[in-house]
C-alpha cells in the first residue's frame, strides 16, 4: 500500500496491468456501451419510454417492440435504454457522496487521531448497524420519494467504507518519512492531506468505489422495487422489475429485460473493479 | 521400533545401497517468460547413515531440489528428466499414494523458518501426533505419550505443558525442536534438511545441529542437509555437494574439499568464510547468481569466476574426477588453474 | 475472556442508543402527521387531533420525545402501531421467528455452498472447475436479489410447477426464498474463500503437512482451511446484515408475513412507531450476531485469545 513513487509510470504499470486481464477489459468495454446508450438514449430509442398506447399493452418481444411492451403499451426496450440514465447516474451519485464525506472524515480522523477519531469512528459503527436496505428505506421515507433523496440515502449508507479505508491507509502513511519531511518543512494539515495522503490512498478507494457503484446501482433499484425510489412514470429498471412481477405468470418477459440489464452493468462493474484491484496490487494476482 | 526396523530392512536388504540417489534430475518451472530450470542435471547420492551437505547460495536451486523430491513444487512445476532412487526404488514411478505413505514416515523435511513451518491455529503437540497416527496407526494416547517423549529427547523442557502449547506462545529455538520431533519421530530413512538453522541465533545454532547429528546417529538415519553456510557443513556433514546455478559443480567428503578445494566457485564460498581466515581480509565473490532465464552458454560461473577463460564460456563443462571420490566441474580442470 | 465479553456487550450500548437517535430523528422529520394516519379521515376533527397530540406526547420538544422513547424502549416498550393500536413489539415478536427462519437457513446454505464451492475452486486452482465457480459466484454478486428472487419463482414455480411461489410454513416455501437471500451471500462467501485459501494453501505449515505425508483431504480441511476461516468469518458476519435486509424485499416478494414485510407495509402506510421498532430490532439483532462472531474468531485463532488474556 505504501508506495511513495507516484508517477505516470506507476499508472502507466497500473494501466499495462489492467489491459492484460480480458475480463476487465470486457467489463470496461460493456461499461463503456452502456455509457454511450445512456448518452444517446434519446436517438437510441424507436419509442417515447413514458408515451402509454394503451392498444399496444401487454405485448410479447416482436420486430416492432423487441422487448415487449408493458401494461402500459409503452416498449420495454425504449424503457430499458432510458433506464440506464437512471441508473447510472444514481449509481454514480450515490457513490461519489459517499466517497467525498467518507474520505474526509476517515482521513481527518485517521491523521488526527484521539477523540475526534473516537467520535468518527462510533458513528461509522451505529451507521453500520443498520442494515443499508433498512437505513436506506427509513431516511428516504424521511425525506421523501425522490431521485437525489434515494441518491442521499444510498450514498450515507455507504459512507462508512470509505472512511475506514481512508482511515486505515492514512494511519498506515501518517508516519512515513516523506510526510514527516512536509510537517518539518511547515506545511499545514490541510496541504499535507491534500498534497500527500489522499494521492496514496487513492487504489484502494478507486477500486471500491467502483465495486461500489455497482451495489448502489442494485440498492436503487431496490427502493425503486419497494417503491420508495425513483417515482413513476420515469423508466427505472427496479421499478419496471416492480411492475412486471404482477405479470410474471403470462408476461415474463417484463421483468426479465430490465434485470437483465441491471445485471449487465453491476456485472461490467464488478469486472472492472476486480481488475483494478488485481491491477493496483499485481502481488496479489492470481 | 524393532518390527519398524525390520521393515525397512526388508524394503532395502542391502545397506550399502545409497538411501537417496539422483541421477541426471531436472526440474522444470513453467513461467509467463517461458521454461526455466532451476534444477538442471543434478547428480547425487546420499549414502546410509552419513549427513550430506548441498551447498549454494540462495537462488541456486537447492531448496528446489528439495522440493522436487518432496514433491512441494509450486504451480507449473514438473521434474522433467533424470531419476530419484530411494532405497534402490525408483521413487518417480511410484503413485502420489505412495509416496505420501513414505513422506514423513521414511522420508522426512525441516524447513528454514520455525516461525511459519508449524500450523498457527493447531496446538504443536497434535502436529506432531499426527505423524505417528497417519503411520503408525497408533491411538491418540499411545502417540501422546510417544510424543512427550521425544519432546524429552529433543531438549524441550516441560515437554508436558508444551504438548498443548500453541506455535506462538513458544521461541524459534523450541519451533525448530518441535519440527525436529515432527520429522524424526518415525525413524526416517532420509531427512531433507531444508536450512535448518538459518533463522535461528548462533548458539541455538550449535544445540540444533548437535541434535540432529545426535537424533541422526541414534536413528541411522541419512541426512540431506542443504545450507548455504560452510561452517554448518563443516560441523557436521560427511560429504558435501557444491551447487551453482542449477548444477552441482564440485562434490567431496568434508575433509578433501575444506583441505582441497577445486573448483573457483567452491573456493570463493571458502574465501567468504570468517572463521577460516583470520586476520585475513574476507573475499567475497563479485556479482549474484544468474537469472534464470539468462544462463550463460558455457560454464555457468564463468561471468564471476576470476579464472575464466575462452573455454569456459564455449563449452559446457563435465564433471571430472580429480582424485578419489573429489569430482569438480570446471572446464580448466585437470590443468591447474 | 469473560471479562472482554462483558466489555463488548457494554461497547454495544453507545451504538444501539446511535441507533435509535438515527431512527428517531429521521422518522420525527418526516412530514405528516401522525395523527391523521391514525385517525380515519371522518374522525379528524381538531379536537381528536388535539386529544392525539397529548396522548403520544408530540407537542413536546424532540429531546423530550426522544428521552420518552429511549425511557419506554428500555421497558420493552416500542409504542403502539398507528394502524390497529396493537404494541409494536408485539407485532414484531410475532413475525420476528419467521423472518429469522429464513435468514438462518440462508445464512446456513450460503455458508456451507460458499465455503465449499470456495475451497473447491482454491485447490483446483485455474481449472475449469474454478474459473466455472468463480464465474457463478460473479453472477450471485452482480444479480438483484429481488430479480433472481423472481427468475426463481418463474422456473420453479410457474413454469415447472415444482415448489410454491408465496407463504410461509412449509419446508417448501421455505426454499425459493432462502434461495433468493442465500446466492448473493454464498457468491460472496466463496470469492472469500477462494482466496483465502489461495493465500493459506501457500505457506510453509502446509507444505509441512504434506511433507509429513499428511492426506490432502485432511490438510486442506483441517490445517488450511481452518487458517482460511478467520478472514472468512468477517465477511459472514457482514453478510448477516445483508441477509436480514435482503429479507425485507425477498418477504414482501414471496408473501411471507414476516417482520421484514411488516416493514414495508408500514412504511407505504406511514406507520412509523412499527418502522421505528422494527429497524431497531434487526439492527440489535445484526449487532449481537457480531459480537458473537468476534467471540467465535477467539476460539478460531489462538493467537487472539492469547492476546486477549494477556490484559489486552
Amino acid at each position: 500500500m505504501n508506495r511513495t513513487v507516484k508517477n505516470e509510470s506507476y499508472f502507466m504499470s497500473v494501466w499495462n496491468e489492467f489491459r492484460k486481464n480480458r475480463a476487465a477489459v470486457m467489463g470496461m468495454s460493456i461499461l463503456f456501451a452502456i455509457i454511450v446508450v445512456a448518452i444517446f438514449a434519446d436517438f437510441l430509442a424507436p419509442y417515447d419510454p413514458i408515451e402509454q398506447v394503451y392498444a399496444d399493452a401487454l405485448q410479447g418481444p416482436s420486430t416492432a417492440h423487441w422487448f415487449g411492451t408493458d401494461e402500459f403499451g409503452r416498449d420495454i426496450f425504449s424503457r430499458v435504454l432510458y433506464g440506464a440514465r437512471v441508473s447510472l447516474l444514481v449509481g454514480v451519485v450515490s457513490v461519489a457522496i459517499a466517497c467525498v464525506i467518507g474520505s474526509l472524515l476517515g482521513a481527518s480522523a485517521g491523521y488526527f487521531g484521539g477523540g475526534y477519531d473516537a467520535v468518527v469512528m462510533r458513528c461509522m459503527d451505529v451507521l453500520l448497524a443498520i442494515p443499508s436496505l433498512l437505513l436506506n428505506l427509513s431516511i428516504v421515507s424521511a425525506l421523501g420519494k425522490s431521485v437525489f433523496n434515494m441518491m442521499l440515502a444510498v450514498g450515507v449508507s455507504n459512507i462508512p467504507r470509505y472512511c475506514r479505508i481512508m482511515r486505515a491507509s492514512v494511519l498506515q502513511i501518517k508516519n512515513a518519512e516523506y510526510v514527516d519531511a512536509a510537517r518539518i518543512t511547515g506545511a499545514s494539515h490541510m496541504l499535507i492531506i491534500i498534497r500527500h495522503i489522499i494521492p496514496n490512498c487513492l487504489a484502494p478507494i478507486i477500486v471500491q468505489a467502483t465495486l461500489s457503484v455497482g451495489s448502489a446501482i442494485i440498492a436503487c433499484a431496490g427502493l425503486s422495487f419497494l417503491g420508495v425510489g425513483v417515482p413513476a412514470p420515469t423508466p427505472e429498471w427496479g421499478a419496471m422489475l416492480s411492475n412486471g412481477k404482477d405479470f410474471l405468470r403470462h408476461n415474463a418477459y417484463i421483468t426479465i429485460f430490465p434485470g437483465l440489464a441491471i445485471m449487465l452493468t453491476v456485472l461490467s462493474l464488478n469486472l472492472m473493479g476486480d481488475g483494478l484491484r488485481d491491477a493496483f496490487d499485481p502481488k496479489l494476482r492470481r | 521400533m524393532k518390527t519398524q526396523r525390520d521393515k525397512i530392512q526388508a524394503f532395502s536388504p542391502d545397506s550399502d545401497i545409497a538411501v537417496l540417489k539422483i541421477s541426471g534430475l531436472r526440474t522444470c518451472l513453467k513461467t509467463r517468460k517461458g521454461r526455466l530450470y532451476p534444477v538442471d542435471g543434478v547428480d547425487l547420492e546420499v549414502p546410509r547413515g552419513q549427513i550430506v551437505g548441498l551447498v549454494g547460495e540462495s537462488g541456486c536451486g537447492k531448496s528446489m531440489m528439495a522440493n522436487s523430491i518432496m514433491g512441494l513444487l509450486p504451480q507449473g512445476g514438473m521434474i522433467e528428466e533424470g531419476s530419484v532412487t530411494f532405497c534402490g526404488q525408483d521413487f518417480l514411478r511410484y503413485s502420489p499414494e505412495q509416496r505420501r505413505q513414505l513422506y514423513g514416515d521414511r522420508i522426512t523435511l525441516i524447513f528454514q523458518e520455525p516461525m511459519s513451518s508449524l500450523n498457527p491455529v493447531i496446538r504443536v503437540g497434535k502436529q506432531v501426533t499426527e505423524v505417528l497416527m497417519l503411520h503408525k496407526q497408533m491411538s491418540r494416547e499411545e502417540a501422546k505419550h510417544q510424543v512427550i517423549e521425544m519432546f524429552r529427547s529433543v531438549g524441550i523442557p516441560e515437554p508436558e505443558r508444551r504438548f498443548s502449547c500453541y506455535p506462538h506462545e513458544l521461541s524459534g529455538g523450541l519451533r525448530q525442536r518441535i519440527m525436529i520431533s515432527a520429522a524424526m519421530i518415525c525413524q526416517p530413512d532420509l531427512l531433507i534438511a531444508d536450512e535448518p538453522t538459518t533463522a535461528l541465533d548462533v548458539t541455538i545454532e550449535a544445540q540444533i545441529l548437535q541434535l540432529m547429528r545426535k537424533l541422526q546417529q541414534e536413528a541411522g538415519t541419512s541426512v540431506l542437509l542443504i545450507t548455504h553456510d560452510l561452517g554448518v557443513v563443516a560441523e557436521v556433514c560427511d560429504l558435501v555437494y557444491v551447487m551453482y546455478a542449477g548444477k552441482i559443480v564440485e562434490a567431496a567428503d568434508v575433509y578433501e574439499l575444506f583441505r582441497n578445494p577445486t573448483h573457483p566457485y567452491t573456493r570463493g564460498l571458502l574465501g567468504s568464510l570468517p572463521n577460516r581466515n583470520i586476520g585475513k581480509r574476507l573475499q567475497s565473490i563479485p556479482g549474484t547468481v544468474p537469472m534464470l532465464a539468462e544462463m550463460p552458454q558455457g560454464c555457468r560461473f564463468a561471468p564471476r569466476c576470476p579464472h575464466a577463460a575462452q573455454a569456459c564460456i564455449e563449452q559446457v563443462p563435465a564433471m571430472t574426477e580429480v582424485s578419489q571420490g573429489h569430482l569438480v566441474r570446471c572446464p580448466l580442470i585437470p590443468k591447474e588453474v | 475472556m469473560v471479562k472482554y465479553i462483558l466489555k463488548r456487550f457494554i461497547a454495544l450500548i453507545p451504538v444501539l442508543l446511535g441507533v435509535t437517535l438515527i431512527i428517531f430523528t429521521l422518522l420525527y422529520f418526516t412530514p405528516g402527521d401522525p395523527a391523521l394516519a391514525i385517525l380515519s379521515d371522518e374522525a379528524a376533527t381538531p379536537e381528536a387531533i388535539a386529544q392525539i397530540h397529548e396522548e403520544l406526547g408530540l407537542d413536546d420538544p424532540f429531546w423530550v420525545q426522544y428521552a420518552n422513547y429511549v425511557w419506554d424502549l428500555l421497558h420493552g416498550d416500542l409504542g403502539v402501531s398507528y394502524l390497529n393500536k396493537r404494541p409494536v413489539t408485539e407485532l414484531l415478536l410475532e413475525r420476528l421467528p419467521k423472518t429469522m427462519t429464513l435468514a438462518c437457513v440462508s445464512a446456513g446454505l450460503a455458508i456451507v455452498l460458499g465455503i465449499t464451492f470456495g475451497v473447491i475452486a482454491a485447490v483446483n486452482h485455474n481449472s475449469i472447475f474454478d474459473n466455472l465457480c468463480m464465474l457463478f459466484a460473479l453472477g450471485g454478486v452482480s444479480m438483484p436479489h429481488f430479480w433472481q428472487g423472481l427468475l426463481l419463482m418463474l422456473l420453479f414455480g410457474v413454469k415447472l410447477g415444482w415448489l410454491p411461489i408465496s407463504g410461509y410454513g412449509t419446508l417448501a416455501q421455505l426454499i425459493l426464498p432462502a434461495l433468493t437471500i442465500g446466492y448473493g451471500c454464498m457468491a460472496i462467501i466463496a470469492r472469500m474463500t477462494r482466496s483465502s485459501m489461495l493465500e493459506v494453501i501457500n505457506q510453509d505449515y502446509i507444505n509441512f503437512a504434506h511433507a509429513k505425508g499428511q492426506k490432502k483431504f485432511i490438510i486442506i480441511t483441517r490445517h488450511a482451511l481452518h487458517n482460511a476461516l478467520i478472514p472468512i468469518i468477517t465477511t459472514i458476519a457482514l453478510q448477516f446484515g445483508i441477509l436480514l435486509g435482503g429479507s425485507v424485499i425477498t418477504e414482501s416478494i414471496f408473501a411471507i408475513p414476516g417482520v421484514g414485510k411488516l416493514m414495508v407495509d408500514s412504511i407505504r402506510g406511514s406507520n412509523y412507531p412499527v418502522v421505528q421498532g422494527g429497524v431497531l430490532m434487526i439492527a440489535f439483532i445484526y449487532c449481537v450476531t457480531n459480537l458473537l462472531v468476534d467471540i467465535i474468531y477467539a476460539f478460531i485463532d489462538p493467537r487472539i485469545k492469547t492476546s486477549l488474556s494477556n490484559g489486552r
